[in-house]
């Protein structure tokens, strides 16, 4: 219950900060690759330095019984719907460029918590921890290269 | 009730089953392109083993994947960049890539989804729903038609588009059903409707501080054959507590690559293991064969779709609708149909014109609305019944006999009863019969006997209306025209003539065939295609009701033939036997399929009397390689013996085997019937070899033969119904 | 009886493809892995859990004690788990889970209180 322990310690921080001056939208932007498959699920998590899980930012992909496949995220949530609960749109198809745009805390950055996404497809390899990000203020701007799926990420604000 | 439920899902999802079917099609070759084009694995070839040659090509090797096709494909990361292909397990060597093929994702999008997400595959299962529901309900509809589920296979009767229907129905149902119904757990499954989820081994992680073995060391994948493999993943690198998932088709196995041990399974549950299968089923992955059989299958669903539109557009056209209906509570005449097909409807309108032509005020109405207690001012009650299938009632009668006989007392409204049927059926107008039979039960008066129609006569149609307003008082002339096409000219270019020494005049008449258009003959209409057996509509002059005669040759003999006996005061058979070389006749083609010779090999008894050796002639002229015998009624060997010629021609030809000439009025005085029984012994041995016998003349001849055959078919435990049903016995009747 | 003989060769590829897929499942496979036999390195790190798989007779996909090797972890933890999972109503991947719905997509449902959000935001998404 490590995982549990850390997004509560995370979250007494956060809160206990000025909420307004310290969130800003955070703009996620996913370029597919041409995998020749069909839609793409990818899960957005975030993990403390030693690999806990914090929380979900994002699925792409509605039907949880194909949520096994992105083994990362499933092993980290224990296959627990609710963690995406409002956070969870339509699979992306081969090629196809994804933009999510969320407010998120700025306490995230430069404090050692870690962006993974996993992918999957319909037939073919599972990519747990397609993509492995440190959130910096290095990362921001700068696109990094995934492992299968996923041509490039960047995250901008 | 059961049509409809067949005609309206038919008609409103018709064009969605048109794109799921053909979608279907063409997916169903890809799992055998696909089976045919990868190379596959030796069996004795382990798990161990692939993955030791794959990985030995491809260091940075995180997975491996078997398609049931056979197919294996490997993914890797090697300096920093993904890289797949298809691997051809012998040598562990890439093989091409592993794209789908080509229109394959997009046809499977195509067929799920329409392209539409969730909302699309919602569609498509309501479009699976109807196709199974037309399976069912047509499956049904097809033993109402054949008079039962033990006769489902039997021969298909009555206009084309419905026995084309069926013959392809038959041929395609079981896959339909198959394919629909496999589409429908599909859907629930995908839409998690079904606990077909399975089991996940508990999560598990690698022990510490050992080296990761090689794949070969893992006693499991030694033991695992390369043809039960699904998938096997191998630990990330960066993660030192990642483990081997191995996942088979008897489950799912964490591996620690430290040690070779299995950390945890979990075998698949007979939900999920069903739902495998069911996949396996509708995709054909992993069932090429199967996937054929079934695309195949699915293929007739256009063809089903025209014959049901047509047979629809048929039905309507000449259905229920009859403007100037007068109110069941004010009409004189109460005329009631009952009608499967919609056709006895042509005649309801014939007859309701005409007695309204005579001031008659008539309601026509359907059966099932039979209702005496609505009709206060009737004076008759005239009830036109079809008889469907082997004495079925049809659909718009459900139920009519048993209200008819539930009621208390009679109406006070005569009744007269015309019965539609086809005597080519065992049970002719046998539901026109069983409502006579209730009507007189209950002592419901009658105003005329009960007449029939065979096949849409419309001579006999015309005698019953003239029996019918004979007890009116009323001069009732019904011309009926069923669809009678525009004739063409015929010319006689040869004549025979018989008879004239007995009083019966006979005449075969021979006249050029008429020119054909190329696109007659591209379509195989009119004068372009026909045989012996089929029928010459002739229009005499004064006459809008055409005569049919059976046709003594084929196309391919370059002239139309007949044979026309002189009746007296007969208005068709006088111009004809009067008519001379070089004059016309108009005249147009009905095919008659039921009484066709067909390309069988085995013997066929031709039993013909008087004109009625027209068809039997024919098929003999046409004939190069079955063994034929004639039985042929006349009257002297002088006088009416048509096609004597020609006949002992053919014998000396070896065309006909024996011919065996009956004379009525010469040497034993028998009729043809009678000369069959003699030779008894002949004719059952012909039908221990499975002949086929084919009757062509008038109906005692016809009654007589048939009494006869029955009596030589009991002695050896058959009957002519079965012979019926096996397409073994046909008749033309006139 | 062209039809039949369709039909007939329809139900003969349906029968012959099922039993396929029946027999060819559970394969049949060796016992347990023997870590001592297949592991180069001696370790006195066997983890002890294994011994309830290793003594176990069979195929172990055929038993049909799946659930009982998740017994077979630590304890602690996996009673932890229990009481985290039916806090949510089910754990994944078992059986009585397989009804469970989909999560709420995002716009139906604020996003969860996992200290990564502002509170409030609203999340937009564009696929191009």
């Amino acid at each position: 219950m490590k995982h549990l322990l850390a997004a509560l310690a995370l979250s007494t921080a956060l809160t206990s900060l000025p909420a307004l001056a310290e969130a800003r939208p955070v703009t996620f932007t996913t370029q597919m690759r041409s995998y020749g498959g069909d839609g793409a699920y990818l899960a957005f998590y975030v993990t403390d330095a030693q690999g806990a899980y914090v929380g979900s930012l994002w699925m792409a992909g509605g039907k949880a019984k194909y949520y096994k496949h992105l083994s990362g995220w499933q092993a980290a949530t224990g296959g627990d719907r609710t963690q995406v609960d409002g956070i969870t749109g339509a699979s992306v198809g081969s090629g196809r460029e994804l933009k999510i745009t969320l407010d998120l805390q700025d306490a995230l950055f430069d404090a050692g918590y870690v962006l993974h996404v996993d992918a999957a497809v319909e037939d073919m390899r599972d990519s747990p921890n397609e993509i492995v990000l440190p959130l910096t203020s290095d990362a921001v701007g700068a696109p990094v290269t995934g492992r299968g799926y996923i041509d490039t990420l960047t995250v901008s604000f | 009730m059961l049509r409809s439920v067949h005609r309206w899902p038919g008609l409103v999802f018709a064009g969605l089953l048109l794109v799921l079917s053909l979608s279907g099609a063409m997916l169903s070759v890809y799992p055998t392109i696909e089976r045919l084009g990868v190379p596959q694995a030796v069996t004795e070839l382990s798990v161990a083993d692939l993955a030791t040659r794959v990985a030995a090509r491809h260091p940075g090797l995180e997975e491996i994947r078997r398609a049931p096709s056979g197919r294996i494909t490997a993914w890797w990361f090697e300096a920093g960049t993904p890289g797949s292909a298809v691997i051809d397990p012998a040598t562990g060597a890439d093989a091409g890539s592993p794209d789908p093929l080509p229109g394959e994702l997009w046809l499977t999008n195509l067929h799920r989804s329409l392209f539409l997400g969730d909302t699309g595959r919602w569609v498509m299962a309501m479009g699976a729903a109807a196709m199974a529901l037309l399976t069912l309900s047509g499956a049904a509809l097809v033993a109402r038609r054949m008079g039962g589920w033990r006769h489902w296979f039997g021969r298909t009767r009555g206009p084309w588009p419905g026995r084309v229907h069926v013959e392809i129905a038959r041929f395609a149902v079981g896959g339909l059903l198959l394919s629909s119904l496999t589409a429908l757990w599909m859907t629930a499954s995908t839409f998690s409707l079904l606990p077909d989820e399975g089991n996940d081994p508990a999560a598990a992680t690698a022990s510490a501080g050992l080296a990761p073995l090689e794949p070969a060391q893992v006693p499991l994948f030694g033991e695992t054959p390369v043809s039960a493999l699904h998938a096997l993943s191998f630990p990330s690198p960066q993660d030192p507590s990642d483990v081997f998932t191995l996942t088979t088709t008897g489950g799912t196995a964490l591996i620690d690559p430290g040690n070779g041990a299995v950390l945890s399974s979990a075998a698949p549950t007979g939900w999920q293991r069903a739902s495998e299968i069911v996949v396996m089923l509708h995709t054909g992955q992993g069932a090429a064969v199967l996937g054929l059989i079934l695309g195949a299958m699915a293929l007739s669903v256009p063809a089903l779709a025209v014959t049901g539109l047509v047979q629809w557009l048929r039905t309507r056209g000449s259905g229920p609708r009859l403007p100037g209906n007068v109110a069941a509570g004010t009409a004189e005449t109460i005329l009631l149909v009952a009608s499967e097909g919609g056709t006895s409807w042509g005649f309801a309108r014939t007859l309701r014109d005409a007695l309204a032509a005579r001031g008659q005020s008539v309601h026509a109405a359907a059966l099932s609305q039979f209702d005496p207690a609505r009709y206060r001012k009737a004076k008759r009650v005239v009830i036109l019944a079809a008889t469907y299938g082997e004495g079925a009632s049809p659909a718009a009668a459900r139920g009519v006999l048993e209200r008819i006989r539930a009621l208390k007392t009679p109406p006070t409204a005569p009744l007269a009863i015309l019965g539609f049927g086809d005597r080519a059926f065992p049970e002719f107008c046998a539901y026109a019969e069983d409502l006579a039979q209730a009507a007189k039960a209950i002592g419901w008066a009658e105003l005329i006997p009960m007449g029939t129609v065979n096949r849409q006569s419309p001579q006999d149609f015309a005698g019953w209306g003239r029996d019918l307003g004979a007890a009116l008082g009323l001069d009732l002339e019904l011309a009926h025209l069923p669809e009678v096409p525009a004739g063409e000219t015929l010319r006689l270019i040869a004549r025979r003539d018989y008879g004239a020494e007995v009083q019966a005049p006979a005449a075969i008449l021979r006249f050029a065939l008429p020119d054909r258009s190329l696109w007659q003959r591209l379509g195989g209409q009119g004068f372009a295609r026909f045989e012996a057996g089929d029928l010459l509509g002739v229009l005499p002059e004064g006459s809008d009701l055409p005569r049919f005669y059976s046709l003594a040759s084929g196309a391919r003999d370059g002239f139309v033939e007949i044979c026309v006996r002189r009746q007296p005061g007969g208005l068709c058979s006088g111009q004809l036997t009067d008519l001379a070389l070089g004059e016309t006749v108009t005249a147009f083609l009905r095919r008659n399929k039921d009484f066709h010779a067909g390309h069988a090999r085995a013997p066929l008894i031709l039993i013909g009397a008087g004109a009625g050796i027209a068809p039997l002639a024919g098929f003999i002229r046409a004939n190069r390689r079955r063994p034929m015998h004639l039985w042929f009624g006349a009257r002297t060997p002088e006088s009416d013996f048509l096609y004597q010629e020609e006949l002992e021609h053919w014998v000396a030809e070896g065309q006909l085997r024996t011919l065996a000439p009956a004379f009525s009025r010469a040497g034993r005085r028998e009729h043809v019937q009678d000369r069959l029984k003699r030779e008894g012994g002949t004719v059952t041995q012909l039908l221990a070899t499975g002949a086929q016998v084919m009757v062509c003349g008038g109906r005692e001849m016809a009654e007589g033969v048939r009494g006869v055959l029955s009596e030589m078919l009991a002695a050896s435990g058959q009957s002519l119904e079965a012979l019926k049903a096996e397409g073994r016995y046909a008749e033309d009747i006139f | 009886m062209k039809s039949a003989l369709s039909l007939l060769a329809l139900t003969a590829a349906l029968g012959l493809s099922v039993a396929g897929a029946l027999t060819a499942a559970p394969i049949t496979g060796p016992g347990p892995a023997s870590p001592q036999a297949a592991d180069p390195v001696p370790s006195t790190t066997t983890p002890l859990q294994l011994a309830d798989n290793d003594h176990d007779d069979g195929w172990f996909f055929a038993r049909k004690g799946a659930r009982h090797d998740r017994h077979a972890h630590d304890d602690d933890e996996e009673d932890e788990d229990d009481d985290d999972y039916s806090a949510r109503g089910c754990a994944a991947g078992q059986p009585a889970c397989a009804l469970n719905l989909n999560p709420a997509p995002a716009g139906t449902a604020t996003p969860p209180a996992n200290g990564l959000f502002a509170p409030g935001a609203k999340p937009a998404v564009q696929v191009n």
